[in-house]
């Protein structure tokens, strides 16, 4: 048996059995506002992605978090690169309260679009941009953070694309802390036609940076500033 | 618009990108593609337009060539063209 088979067939398992289990913590749903009923839908996300990681990556990678310091930080924007298609799944071990920026086609799968959208998550291909810059704002005022992938789309390999600004634009408004977040080893997991192969997933979330630190900076400076230090990261640790 | 020699064109041009985006000068090379060698996005488009039609004196909002440029000569040459088109 495959290992992509293997992984998809264990991944569609594990949905079903996640979403049957959670069903009557969804009942709940019902009864609370519409904050509150987000905040719990992106808990069952949170949740669900970590089944997922566990029964679907985890038994063929080693995946390893450094620099996790939660009591050194705040609500801020993590800055991510984008290789493949699991690293919105990847986002689950962090553990925070958080809102993804997706673009158009991510929202419009039939199972985890309609969870991202209950969920709050930010579609960038559909929200006009002042749109967009408020909803970020708003979500941080109330706590939540904020996981962008300014390349816009999987690289599929080792190699980042140029970032957009728009995230860096909003950063500059909100005025809140970046966490640049560096992820590696997972290009062919899955690749970009969607096949899964072995390998082993690194991530690392680096030093913060303040809004005193980049206050000064344009938002085009300022995306070339974190894309850097993401590369010097990635350089440095796929050298050795 | 005043009339420019293509060298004040270029020195303009890269200037502009030295202004707004911090681009060292000795980076900003003719053959250099806006998107994928400079890193400029939509967004950032917006800015360079802005701060061209200003520092030139002129209105691009209608002009369709503007689509055609990919690189920063492209810039070069369409205000190179501009100019040459202008009514003395």
């Amino acid at each position: 048996m495959g290992i992509t088979f293997r992984t998809y067939f264990t991944a569609i398992l594990v949905s079903v059995l996640y979403t049957l289990c959670a069903l009557p913590f969804l009942v709940l749903l019902l009864f609370r506002g519409e904050d509150s009923r987000r905040k719990l839908w992106r808990k069952f996300i949170l949740c669900y992605g970590r089944w997922i990681l566990f029964w679907t990556l985890k038994i063929r990678g080693r995946i390893e978090y450094t620099d996790m310091r939660p009591e050194e930080n705040s609500t801020g924007i993590f800055i991510a690169n984008h290789r493949s298609a699991s690293d919105a799944f990847l986002m689950a071990v962090l553990g925070w309260d958080l809102v993804q920026v997706v673009s158009a086609w991510p929202s419009k799968l039939p199972f985890w679009g309609f969870f991202a959208k209950r969920g709050g998550y930010l579609n960038i291909g559909r929200l006009p941009f002042e749109e967009f810059m408020e909803s970020v704002c708003r979500e941080l005022a109330h706590g939540v953070s904020i996981v962008s992938f300014p390349e816009g789309t999987r690289s599929g390999s080792k190699e980042m694309k140029q970032f957009h600004s728009g995230i860096f634009r909003v950063a500059l408004a909100a005025q809140c802390p970046l966490y640049p977040l560096c992820i590696i080893g997972n290009e062919n997991m899955p690749d970009r036609n969607f096949r899964m192969h072995d390998g082993k997933i690194r991530i690392f979330k680096l030093p913060r940076i303040n809004y005193d630190e980049y206050k000064n900076m344009s938002a085009f400076t300022l995306k070339k500033h974190v894309r850097g230090i993401l590369q010097a990261k990635m350089t440095q640790e796929e050298k050795e | 618009m005043k009339k420019l020699s293509s060298n004040e064109i270029e020195n303009l041009v890269k200037e502009i990108f030295n202004e707004i985006f911090e681009i060292p000068l000795d980076e900003l090379t003719p053959e250099k593609r806006i998107f994928e060698d400079l890193g400029l996005d939509s967004l950032d488009i917006v800015d360079l337009i802005i701060n061209l039609q200003k520092r030139f004196g002129v209105s691009l909002r209608n002009n369709e060539k503007i689509r055609e440029i990919r690189t920063l000569g492209d810039i070069c040459d369409f205000f190179v063209n501009l100019d040459k088109n202008l009514k003395p």
